[in-house]
Formats: structure tokens, sequence, C-alpha cells
């Protein structure tokens, strides 16, 4: 049963490998070359060495933004150009992409299906974009904002469209900030709750003359949860962080209770909060909850739980 | 003189409710109301949780014939209105009206005028500087929260213009991420990020009916919603007053609000979508 097990997890697992690269493969194949010599003019002015040339290179690439009407498109030629082969090319490509001051959803939109890219250079630009963008991670000051909120805007649109989220999205969210991701996807994850509202209201609306009978706002009981162990648990790893080992033996109890609590969840992002938490803090972990989510249906969860096992 | 009132009010000397205006054992009655100089200010609350109508009567001791009666009933809608930038709401220049004059063209605080326009005719309407929506006191924020949890308000609607309909984006979607609550109506006319310069054409998460009216003569604009955004159930209608027909093709940002026929179509909407005032 063991065997059986390791083969069809192996087979799943080359399955994305594939999945992925092919995806990568025919990003590639799609250079536009119109927008590429437009990128390696701003290229070009960027690497001369007068820093006035910068000015030169804030026209061109105010210009390139102009020519083209679909800024999805200019992204990804950027990204196709950060892949190039010369060594500067995924710094350049940075640096273009911050020229063109373009909105932040439009590149996160573009580059998320990218950021577990096997092309490093490629993987390289998407992660330098986003880190520099939201500001967080592990060195995360609490005197400067950290930014998960385009972040929550993109994962609603996608599950409001019935969409996938790219998994190394996901990750990357959860790696880099647990907390912050877990309470991005539970403000993100209410579109069938919502809908049901929305349609209640549309009918009340619709018999005219039933005044009173709107519904009154709801507590949103499993959010609120949600809400409150990431508190608990937050609250925890901050008295580990800061070394105050009185309070955090007191708070760790119950942090351990709602992560066990939040294991059961339905949401696969809730379980993968859980599992990314134990897989980087040692002392909350759970052997019975860390084993289970192991042979989590999604393939996310089960990896961050296998890695904490590890 | 005495007032008699009905169950659902209770009857004070002042404002914040320190004084209550002494009763006769019935509890409907006053006792004589000491007026000075023929004059004596009674503050009238709702305190009923449901909602109705009820009259407070005034009457000479011992004759039951009423002198006057005037007839209150509880707010069943709130609507926020939010100002462009730099917009005051309050009546500047002692007209009556929170909507003035902001230049010697002509140029007027168009969403006030629509404001004042919908208090004029009975409605709840609380209107705010735009900077008002993060502002440390929250005013805004609780109102809405207080309105529906409180006193029972079945509908809300928040507008806004420029700037002021950014803060009533940011204002529908925190009532929703923080509190779960759907705003029935949002008007962002000529919406401006709020705190920024560029056009605020983010749908702001749920709402039940989102009316966006734009132009884009102007470098300060609103702009077109991504569709694909709105849940089943809600709706969101958008003018973009530049290009569809049977609109002003030449109006700017700083017109937009002024005009006529914008302010009818919101003027219109709010009254088919709250229902009671």
């Amino acid at each position: 049963m063991r065997c059986f097990l390791m083969y069809v997890t192996a087979s799943a697992m080359c399955v994305t490998c594939a999945a992925q690269e092919s995806s990568v493969e025919k990003l590639l194949e799609q250079s536009e070359p119109a927008i590429q010599t437009w990128i390696g003019k701003v290229s070009d002015a960027l690497n001369q060495s007068d820093p006035k040339n910068n000015i030169v290179a804030q026209k061109v690439a105010a210009n390139l933004n102009e020519a083209f009407a679909d800024k999805h498109e200019i992204v990804k030629q950027v990204a196709i150009f950060a892949a190039g082969p010369d060594e500067q090319q995924p710094l350049t490509a940075l640096a273009v992409l911050q020229l063109l001051n373009l909105p932040p959803n439009i590149v996160i939109e573009t580059l998320a299906p990218y950021l577990n890219a096997d092309n490093i250079k490629l993987r390289s630009f998407v992660l330098d974009w986003f880190q520099n963008h939201d500001n967080g991670g592990s060195d995360e000051s609490p005197l400067q904002p950290v930014n998960y909120a385009d972040y929550a805007d993109y994962v609603r649109k996608r599950l409001n469209r019935n969409e996938d989220i790219p998994n190394g999205f996901v990750e990357y969210l959860f790696e880099r900030s647990p907390g912050r991701a877990l309470l991005a996807f539970n403000r993100a994850d209410r579109r069938g709750e919502t809908v049901d509202r929305l349609q209640e209201m549309r009918r009340e609306l619709e018999q005219r003359g039933n005044i009173g009978k709107l519904p009154q706002p709801k507590a949103g009981v499993g959010q609120s949860d949600i809400f409150l162990a990431e508190h608990m648990i937050s609250n925890a790893i901050w008295f580990k962080k800061h070394h105050f080992d009185h309070q955090f033996q007191d708070a760790l109890p119950a942090a351990k209770q709602q992560l066990s609590k939040l294991s059961e969840q339905q949401q696969w992002w809730v379980r993968l909060y859980v599992a990314e938490i134990m897989r980087r803090y040692r002392e909350f972990r759970q052997t019975e909850v860390l084993e289970k989510l192991s042979h989590d249906s999604n393939a996310v969860v089960s990896k961050s739980a296998k890695s904490a096992i590890d | 003189m005495v007032l008699t009132k009905n169950s659902e009010l209770s009857l004070f000397f002042d404002h914040d409710k320190e004084t209550p205006v002494p009763l006769e054992a019935v509890g409907t009655t006053t006792l004589p109301l000491p007026f000075v100089n023929d004059t004596v200010t009674v503050w009238v609350e709702w305190t009923s949780t449901t909602h109705s109508s009820a009259n407070v009567n005034l009457f000479e001791v011992g004759n039951p014939s009423a002198i006057d009666s005037v007839r209150f009933h509880s707010f069943e809608s709130l609507i926020i209105a939010f100002g462009g930038n730099t917009q005051n709401p309050a009546d500047t220049n002692g007209d009556g009206s929170i909507g003035d004059a902001i230049d010697s063209f002509g140029n007027r605080e168009g969403l006030f005028d629509i404001a004042q326009f919908m208090y004029d005719t009975g409605w709840d309407v609380l209107a705010f500087d735009e900077e008002d929506v993060d502002a440390s006191d929250d005013i805004p924020y609780n109102e809405v929260i207080k309105a529906r949890q409180q006193r029972f308000v079945q509908k809300h609607a928040i507008i806004g213009y420029s700037q002021g309909g950014g803060a009533a984006h940011d204002l529908i979607e925190r009532l929703w991420n923080d509190n779960d609550i759907i705003t029935d109506i949002g008007v962002m006319l000529d919406a401006v990020d709020h705190d920024g310069a560029f056009a605020e054409n983010d749908w702001p998460d749920v709402a039940f009916y989102l009316l966006s009216i734009y132009q884009t003569n102007s470098f300060l604009r609103g702009g077109d919603i991504d569709n694909f955004e709105v849940l089943p159930g809600a709706t969101l209608e958008e003018i973009n007053t530049t290009t569809d027909p049977g609109w002003n093709h030449t109006l700017s940002h700083s017109q937009i609000d002024d005009d006529i026929n914008v302010g009818s179509l919101i003027i219109a909407r709010l009254n088919q979508l709250l229902l009671e005032r």
C-alpha cells in the first residue's frame, strides 16, 4: 500500500513539472518583435552610464506604454525579455517594468503563473517584482507597510470567475507570510455566501412592498473564527520571535489548539496555513495533524506538510 | 401646555438625553411644560425596535383639542454622501443648502446639491468631506454600522464624487470585509482614487447595485469597471457621458457633478432602490 501511494505521488509531481515547463516554453514562444524592440530601446537607454540618460529611458518607456494598449501583453513581453541570453536581463527587465509604472493588478495577473517557473531568469525576475511589491518576508519591519491587499484582490477575482490560482503564487504567499496569506484568502474566498445574499436581496427588492424582509448582516462565523485563530497564532509567534519565552509558553497551547481546529477546515488554503506554520515553527508541530495533512487532497498542502515532517 | 406622545417616542429637554421630560403616571402625557418667553425645546427619540410612525401632540391643560401635532417616523434607510476634494459639506454661504458655489464660473458642489435634494425630500442623509472616510473618529463607517445594527435600518446608500467616489468605494469595501455588510446602492461619480489622482475603477468587492458615471474629457476622471467582477445577483450600471448616447459629451470632471441629467439619474436610482425613507 505504501509503495502504491508513493508511486501515485511521484507520478502527480511529474505531471505538474511537465505542465509548468511547457507553460514557460509556451510563454517564450510568444515573443512579439515590435514590443521587444521597444523594450530593447529602454534597456539600451538604461545601460548608458550617464545618469541623465535615465530620463531618456523614462521617455522611451512612456512611449512604449503609449504605443500598446494591451498592458498585460507588455508585461508578458518584459517577462520574455527577462529570460533572454544576457546575464543582466532579469534585472534590466525589472528596471523596465518599474519604469513602465503599470498598475500592480496587471503585473500580478500576468506574472503570478511564473513564480515557480523552471527558467531561472524568468523566476528571478518575477520573484524580485513580487518581493519588492509586497515588502513582506521574514525581515519585515513593523514600521513599514506590507501589501497583501493586491494579492487578496487577485485571489478574489480568480475565485469569483471559478479560475484556478497558480500553485507557485499560492506557495509564494504562504511561504513568505502564512498569516497574511490566510487573511488574504479569508477575505477573498466568499463567493458562495455572497451570491446567496445578493440573490436574496434581489428577490426582496423584486417583491417591492415587503419592507423589512431584508436579511440583517450575519456574523460570518467561519470567517471570524479564522480571523481570531490567526491572531492567536501570530501572537504566539510574536512572543517566540521576540524571546518572551514565558509568554510564549503560556500562549502556545491555545495556538496549537487553534491550528488543530483549522486543520479540519474545508478550505484547502486554511489547511495550507496550518502546514506552513508547522513547517516553519517546530514548537507548533503536531504529529497526527501533519501526518493527516501530508496526505491532503491538495498537492500544495501535502507538499508543505511533508516538508515539515522531513 | 402639555404634550402627548405614543409609546414609541421618548421626550427630553436636551439633545444628549440627560433630562427626560417628566410624564404623568399614565406615561403618555407630560407634566405642564416649563415655557420661558413662550418657548421650550423638546428633543424626541424613536425608542421602539420596529419601524412605524407616531405623533407628538400639543394641548392646553384641560382642553381635549390638540393645538398642534408633529408626526415622526423612524428612518428605514440611510444615505452617506462624500463630496470631492476640498468640497465642504457645511452650508458655507448660509443659503440653507450644503451644495454651494465653488467659483464664479457656475461650478458647484453638485454631489452635495444631490444630497441636499434627498434630505429635503425626507431621506436621512449624512454628508461628509471625503477625508472623513479614514479620519481617526471614523464617523461615516460608524454611522452605517449603528444604522444597520442599532437603528434597524434596512438599506443604505453610499455616494461620492471624484475623490469622494474613491471614498465611497473604500467604505463599501470596508463595510463588507470588516463587518459583513452589503451596501445596497453605491454611486461612484467620476470616481478618483481616494488619496490619489487616477481613476478609481475597481469594483468594490461586493455591492448590490453600483452606479458608476464617468467622463473621459479630463485628466481627472473615473473609469470603466471590469464587469467580470460583478457577482450573480449584483448589478453594475455604467455610463460614460463622453461616449454614451443621450448624454452631454462635453462634460468635464468639474462639470459632471453639476449636470442635471447626471443628478436626476442618481436621484432616481436612490429612490428606486432604497424604497423607504
